[in-house]
């Protein structure tokens, strides 16, 4: 998750929060729910990465094959 | 033989770990994408239904039941840690919205609408992952 989604994410919380339109507890629980969707980036982050992996072993395995 | 070669001097280029987790990588499934999107299309169209707090009620419920859907689907299909861990950041996503309608009788419309816009991007990025993987 980058930084500047985060901080548009938080802003749009708290201006709620300032505003009055969400409760104490439903502020505290939107906090807590951008930290699982941080995990949630990171996760998909690292998933991609393993994506990416994936293709260059198996275009590598497909360049020998034709070669040989 | 020729492709033992390669993956082997990969595996020189690379931790370990990490190249033999990326070849045995569970391959792309139709299900696990199915029930992403749906997670991805219930949160979005139902932003719109926030003003009904027995219909948000049903919605983060029926939001809740999907990811645990997902979760269970993906666990047991070997090399599938990754989707298994992202699907547990939806069910844990979509349970707070579920227990937050559970204990309270006038939840916010504005929390609504947040927590099913976080839902949605948690959802989309989830999707486009799974998407990608290997055929």
């Amino acid at each position: 998750m980058k930084l500047n989604q985060i901080e548009h994410d938080f802003l749009e919380i708290q201006s709620a929060y300032d505003e009055h339109n969400i409760s104490k507890e439903e502020y505290l629980n939107l906090l807590q729910g951008l930290d699982v969707e941080k995990s949630i980036t990171e996760d998909a982050e690292e998933l991609a990465r393993k994506e990416y992996l994936k293709s260059l072993i198996t275009a590598a395995i497909t360049v020998v094959s034709v070669v040989s | 033989m020729n492709r033992l070669k390669i993956l082997l001097l990969i595996s020189l280029l690379l931790p370990g770990c990490a190249l033999l987790d990326a070849y045995n990588m569970a391959e792309y499934d139709n299900n696990e994408y199915y029930l992403v999107n749906k997670i991805r299309t219930e949160s979005e169209v139902n932003i719109n239904t926030c003003s009904n707090q027995k219909v948000s009620s049903i919605v983060f419920n029926e939001l809740y039941e999907i990811s645990t859907e997902l979760k269970n689907f993906a666990q047991y299909i070997p090399d599938n840690e990754d989707t298994f861990k992202l699907a547990s950041g939806l069910v844990e996503l979509t349970k707070q919205g579920k227990e937050t309608y559970d204990n309270n009788d006038a939840v916010s419309i504005s929390f609504c609408k947040l927590k099913l816009k976080s839902i949605n991007r948690a959802a989309e990025k989830a999707q486009e992952v799974i998407g990608n993987k290997p055929r």
